[in-house]
């Protein structure tokens, strides 16, 4: 007897260090990723500047030249000063450059500044004044299109098919398409767009439209499916009693089982809205990989994205992109961050007006 | 004004129709090997002119080709790492679009190692006898047999064979095959020795670095970004560098080349600025911007250039040509601004009056002599 029981036990801690080290192995991947990117990230958003008087001209960045008149003390050191200053990367720097800069150090004449324009500048082939606004301004574009365009169309599929559709074989049928539609890769979704929007319909090529329509199809199977679920999950009595008290199908759906369902729709929502942001692939099927230094100012400009924009700056030759890639993979991270807490937040809100 | 030629050029306002709807910003096309020369060139151009940066998009020499002539509208420009073939001069005939050529400068494959690692000097043969599919043998074409070095050339190191270079559908590729071209077609390997890294040269780099023994093929541009920590293989004896690919004698380059569209040109006058500006002594000169991007000049530059002045000529009867200032604005410290216009009201050099360019410099609210 005692000895099954040791067994049993033995049997059970087995069970749960195992768990335990399966957890502690994807922290650990989770935490490598992690702070890599963040160790190469991090120097992105401080850059180097030299007093103007001082700098020669090689040591400025090259678009300096343009703005020689306004002024300024302090410039924006040039991609290889920059990683010198920083990294004590001689790159392509001679002997004699190398000491001008320890002059330059030992004088104060250069200095580490926070990099306000990597938040605030648009794309740009020099990494010292490449900035991600541009990428995050058409993020934000492409992320309102495909709200617009799944947020109606989904809630409305769902609710019809969850609460109005007669169950027959057609609906079965749309019924399991979509929910393999769910699962289908995002590049198909690209493929889809490039001819219905592009080719078909004509608009504009890098514009935020076509993504964030594209980006808006990808997401809208996603957007039935939870919200379905969370329609379904509604107690089927609250319905009869809100039935049994004379109300219409139409007053119980939106009096008692849509405010119910809500903290899971909006949540399905916000998640999928956060997948369609890092979404890289589709877009760059319906080409918007363009170098693009001018913010869009509408939905019909070119635009780029961020997570196209860290793919490009990934497979640029400059040394200096090696962190500005991460620096901008950070940004992306925290956007998402944002984006969930936001999801959570709204559940909670929900949630809590529900019990009381 | 000088050596500028001399343009007559007399001031008139910028509250003209010309800036009251600005133009849309050009489009340019094609080869990823040419596409950090002419994002570079961009940016410089929306400096020096204002006009929009041209968006840029490296989606292949080919497929560049083919969306530059679908239309007479499409793209201004298209960028690419060979001359247009007869077929595609052909449907580009077709559809009535016209466009000049203009060479931009010369780029190099380089065949790269770790630096510290053992380096030799191969031939073209020899390259092929490593990537070719097919190698003729006992008058046959057959399977590539070779698995390591030494099974080319005897003195070769006797390591295996790992080899990182291009994919197919880039300029890079096109080039690679066309080199080592043998008697057995143009394919390369597909049995894991010959290894594609689609567009992302950082990758090659980054496998090179990793690992002692394998070589990587990548363009001079980014072997020059990092000299430092690579080592590049002599090829037929010749090193890669500046004067080497400069001067036509290293095996492995080429000349790039940027296309632009003709057909109604006399409304795009920023068509032609652009083409000035990737021809520029400022962009392609000894101590050019894009010559520490990596691009070698060509000796023919100044003629390029001067095509280029030719091709503002036909599209700018009355425009306001902005460039021509650009030089003038660094050397007298003008402030930068959208608000420095100038009208050209003829391009003649026979009509030109050198003392006569004065612009409109909005901060101070009056006209002012440059010169």
């Amino acid at each position: 007897m005692k000895k099954t029981l040791r067994k049993r036990h033995r049997r059970e801690k087995y069970f749960k260090s195992l768990g335990l080290a399966s957890l502690c192995l994807a922290l650990l991947f989770l935490g490598t990723i992690f702070g890599n990117i963040l160790i190469t990230g991090i120097p992105a958003f401080f850059r180097t500047e030299i007093l103007a008087k001082a700098a020669p001209s090689d040591f400025l960045n090259p678009h300096a030249k343009y703005a020689l008149d306004e002024e300024k003390k302090w410039m924006t050191a040039s991609d290889e000063v920059d990683m010198y200053y920083k990294n004590d990367e001689t790159g392509n720097l001679t002997p004699e450059q190398v000491k001008t800069i320890q002059s330059l150090e030992a004088h104060d004449q250069i200095r580490l500044t926070f990099n306000g324009a990597f938040l605030t500048h648009s794309d740009s082939r020099e990494p010292e004044v490449a900035g991600i606004w541009g990428g995050l301004l058409g993020s934000l574009l492409t992320l309102i299109v495909t709200f617009l365009t799944a947020f109606p169309l989904g809630i409305g599929a769902a609710i019809y098919l969850e609460e109005f559709a007669p169950k027959n074989r057609l609906v079965h049928l749309i019924e399991a398409n979509v929910n393999n539609l769910a699962a289908v890769p995002s590049i198909l979704f690209g493929l889809l767009g490039l001819v219905a929007f592009i080719h078909f319909m004509g608009f504009p090529r890098p514009s935020a439209l076509v993504g964030g329509l594209t980006l808006g199809l990808m997401s809208l199977p996603v957007v039935i499916v939870t919200t379905r679920a969370s329609l379904a999950a509604v107690p089927y009595a609250l319905k009869e009693a809100a039935m049994g008290l004379g109300a219409m199908p139409l007053q119980v759906l939106f009096h008692h089982v849509i405010p119910a369902a809500l903290p899971g729709i909006v949540t399905g929502i916000i998640l999928s809205l956060a997948r369609a942001l890092g979404e890289t692939a589709p877009l760059l099927m319906i080409g918007m990989v363009a170098f693009i230094a001018t913010p869009p100012s509408s939905i019909l400009d070119p635009t780029t994205v961020l997570p196209v924009q860290i793919f490009n700056w990934s497979r640029s030759p400059e040394m200096g992109f090696v962190e500005n890639t991460s620096g901008a993979i950070l940004v992306l991270l925290f956007v998402l961050v944002l984006l969930n807490s936001i999801a959570i937040t709204i559940r909670k809100k929900f949630e809590l007006q529900n019990v009381l | 004004m000088g050596k500028r030629g001399g343009v007559f050029l007399c001031f008139i306002l910028c509250m003209g129709s010309h800036f009251a709807q600005a133009a849309p910003p050009l489009r340019i096309v094609g080869s990823s090997a040419v596409f950090p020369f002419a994002t570079v060139v961009a940016e410089h151009f929306h400096y020096k002119t204002q006009e929009p940066a041209p968006i840029i998009e490296s989606i292949g020499t080919g497929a560049g080709i083919k969306l530059f002539c679908e239309s007479q509208k499409g793209p201004d420009g298209a960028i690419t790492s060979r001359p247009f073939t007869e077929g595609e001069k052909k449907n580009c005939a077709q559809q009535g679009v016209q466009f000049q050529e203009f060479k931009i400068g010369q780029d190099g494959l380089v065949l790269i190692k770790r630096k510290g690692s053992q380096d030799f000097s191969l031939t073209l043969g020899d390259l092929r006898k490593a990537i070719a599919e097919d190698l003729p043998m006992d008058s046959l074409c057959q399977k590539n047999p070779n698995q390591t070095w030494n099974q080319i050339q005897p003195f070769f190191p006797a390591v295996a064979l790992h080899i990182f270079g291009p994919a197919p559908a880039s300029g890079t590729y096109d080039v690679l095959t066309e080199k080592i071209k043998g008697p057995c077609g143009l394919s390369l390997r597909h049995d894991g020795v010959y290894i594609e890294a689609p567009a992302n040269e950082n990758l090659i780099i980054q496998k090179v670095l990793n690992a002692p023994d394998t070589v990587g093929i990548i363009t001079f541009s980014f072997y020059e970004k990092n000299k430092n920590r690579l080592l590049a293989l002599p090829v037929e004896g010749i090193t890669p560098s500046f004067s080497s690919i400069q001067g036509g004698v290293y095996p492995l380059s080429r000349p790039l080349y940027l296309y632009i569209k003709l057909n109604d040109i006399s409304h795009h006058a920023n068509r032609a600025l652009y083409v000035m500006e990737f021809t520029s002594p400022d962009a392609v000169g000894e101590t050019g911007y894009l010559q520490k991007k990596g691009l070698i000049p060509l000796p023919e530059q100044k003629e390029t250039h001067e095509r280029a002045r030719g091709l503002l000529q036909v599209s700018s009867n009355n425009i306001f040509l902005k460039e021509i200032l650009s030089p003038f604005r660094y050397a007298q410290g003008l402030r930068m601004t959208p608000f420095l216009y100038l009208n050209i009201k003829s391009c003649h050099p026979e009509e030109s009056r050198s003392d006569e360019l004065r612009i409109w410099d909005k901060t101070s609210s009056q006209t002012r002599n440059l010169i």
